[in-house]
């Protein structure tokens, strides 16, 4: 895939801006809080349909001003540069009747001239890896951020898994409702027939489409595993078995503590990896009546992939506890790649690679790792923002384009 | 400045219309205001007739000026299968394709906690009743494949599974003529996992 040119139109800190991209390594120079991340936020809002980094759509849209807009042209296939293909996002926000605070967005999404209204058909269009460094928290962070990633990773590889889990989503807000109204209404003792037969059938759908969404990222993780194991080893230089563990929910959003981690009785065994969709399935089935009295009180489904965590371990210890920070960073480059090479097998061909100032988190022997793998993926276009030039060894440079960000503008920059 | 009380009312009143905003509001109160005497009087007379007289029908709950309705008390329609469809826009609709010439049964709904409709809210249980008195034999569910949808499918499922009732629900998929290439994303996938074999 390889993206040609990106226009923003207020978006962010940019006002007017019109960029284009060349083939190979695209490097972004500039100061921080210049607009360099927002750049690459556009390009994956392109690809995602959202901002990672936004909590509503409308801080998008510059100050003051009302419309923005997105619009990129790219190529499917890098050898076959006939076919160019355009994507653009318009947001628009009004304010609401009667309120004098409240805006609503409306976003108009074109792919090549067809217009949608939602992004949900924007996925699978453009397609990118980003890696930053607000990954490393895939290590070390909560659990939210390896659901998000591995959702994130799987709607952009299996349609099918796009549509499950947006189902899922719904019929949890169903599910969490319907506890609601029963503790409201006196609990379980007061449960009519009709409320007891209501439960159980959104107690159904939710474990069949949670064992779905669930067999689904098993699979992902078991084809990931022994690639994240021999980039770990070629950082490292160490051959560290690296195991995944799968939790399937804990009652707190942070479950591991070092204490307890072998006695939580909702992992999944060491076989993880095979176990059915039908056994996940009857799993959350006899979650739910299990920890009945706990989701009445608190009036939500506690257990399914929405409370679900990945724990990844080295040598059978939980990174997130055990490792020290170098392990961790190894094991999120590791991931990144591993990511970059399952994207890639979907593609046939690698996807557009976004690192946003991520080397100054990395030091150089993992640059370096980094680096090299860039070079490795000829066929890759990488866009790439950093701070200093100097972070940069001479002979990644070959070929590369540079551009430079200042205050909401970009320029390309001949020589360097 | 402000509109002289009759009008504003007026415009009130259809602004509480759904899908119609004040401005819209506004040109169509203009718009009775130049309309004949005579076509406003029809106009508000269709309005109360309207509301008076369409009940939802006391058999299958599908809107109607007479009850039982029209299709119920068709002597010429199967007896023994019932459609069973969310809403009596779905009534018009599948009588639109003249394949169906079994009884209809409103469930005036979904399932769906967040709006605050129960199995309690609809006409499931009418629904049971009828299958047992009318001796149906089979059920057909013509509900949206949403996650409501599926819900009540499930709900109604087991409400009629101590029955000799056969009960199937009508495949989704690609509308007719319909062009793959322009076919969005989610229709496809659901119409592949709905493929049936030729
Ligand atoms: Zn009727």
């Amino acid at each position: 895939m390889l993206l040609k040119n990106l226009k923003l139109h207020n978006f962010r800190n940019y006002n007017e801006q019109d960029i284009e991209f060349k083939p190979g390594l695209n490097i972004i120079l500039g100061e921080n809080a210049q607009g360099k991340s927002n750049l690459l936020e556009a390009i994956e809002y392109i690809s995602t349909g959202k901002s990672y980094r936004a909590t509503h759509d409308t801080e998008l849209i510059s100050r003051s001003k009302n419309q923005a807009s997105i619009a990129v042209q790219y190529f499917i296939d890098w050898d076959n540069r006939s076919n160019l293909q355009n994507i653009s996002i318009d947001f628009k926000t009004t304010p609401v009747e009667g309120k004098t605070k409240s805006l609503k967005l409306e976003k108009k999404v074109k792919i090549n001239g067809a217009t949608y209204s939602t992004t949900r058909n924007l996925k699978g269009s453009l397609c990118v890896v980003s890696f930053k460094s607000e990954d490393l928290n895939l290590a070390r962070g909560g659990p939210k951020y390896r659901r998000d990633w591995i959702d994130n990773l799987l709607s952009s590889i299996d349609l099918g898994y796009r549509e499950t889990s947006n189902r899922y989503a719904k019929c949890i807000t169903q599910r969490n409702r319907l506890l609601k109204n029963i503790a409201e209404k006196g609990g379980r003792y007061n449960l009519s027939d009709s409320d007891k037969e209501q439960l159980r059938v959104w107690s159904r759908q939710a474990a069949s489409l949670g064992a779905k969404v669930t067999k689904e990222r098993l699979k992902l993780l078991d084809q990931m595993r022994p690639l994240i194991e021999s980039y770990q080893e070629k950082i490292s230089g160490k051959n560290e078995p690296i195991t995944v563990r799968y939790f399937q929910t804990s009652t707190e959003e942070d479950p591991e503590s070092p204490q307890n981690i072998d006695q939580q009785d909702d992992q999944l065994g060491p076989n993880w990896n095979e176990t059915s969709e039908s056994e996940l399935e009857s799993r959350l089935m006899s979650l739910y009546k299990s920890r009945f009295n706990e989701e009445l009180a608190r009036k939500q489904t506690l257990s399914g992939p929405h409370r679900d965590d990945i724990v990844f371990c080295l040598n059978d210890l939980p990174a997130k506890n055990y490792g020290s920070q170098g392990q961790t960073r190894t094991l999120v480059l590791s991931l990144k790649i591993a990511e970059l090479d399952l994207v890639s097998d979907h593609l046939h061909e690698p996807p557009i690679l976004l690192l946003d100032d991520v080397l100054a988190e990395l030091d150089l022997n993992r640059q370096n790792f980094l680096m090299q793998e860039v070079a490795n993926r000829k066929d890759m276009q990488t866009v790439i923002t950093t701070t200093h030039i100097d972070a940069f060894q001479k002979n990644w440079l070959n070929g590369a384009s540079f551009y430079e960000v200042s205050g909401g503008f970009i320029k390309e920059k001949i020589s360097c | 400045m402000q509109f002289t009380p009759p009008l504003a009312r007026l415009i009130e009143h259809f602004q509480k219309l759904p899908g119609i905003g004040p401005k819209s509001a506004q040109r169509m109160a203009f718009h009775v205001l130049k309309m004949s005497t005579q076509d406003v009087g029809e106009f508000a007379f269709a309005l109360v007739d309207c509301k008076e007289k369409v009940r939802n029908c006391s058999q299958c709950y599908h809107l109607s000026a007479s009850d039982p309705c029209e299709i119920c008390t068709n002597d010429r329609r199967d007896r023994s299968t019932i459609c069973v469809v969310a809403d009596a826009k779905d009534v018009i609709a599948l009588e639109r394709t003249r394949e169906y010439r079994g009884l209809y049964h409103v469930l005036t709904g979904l399932i769906s906690p967040l709006e605050g409709k129960g199995p309690d809210d609809l006409t499931i249980r009418d629904l049971l009743l009828r299958v047992q008195k009318l001796g149906v034999k089979e059920v057909i569910l013509a509900i949206n494949p949403t996650i409501e949808g599926d819900a009540t499918v499930l709900y109604v499922q087991g409400i009629l599974k101590s029955l000799p009732v056969s009960i199937t629900r009508i495949a989704f998929g690609l509308p007719v003529g319909a062009d793959l290439e322009y076919a969005d994303d989610i229709t496809l996938s659901r119409s592949l996992a709905g493929r049936r074999e030729v």
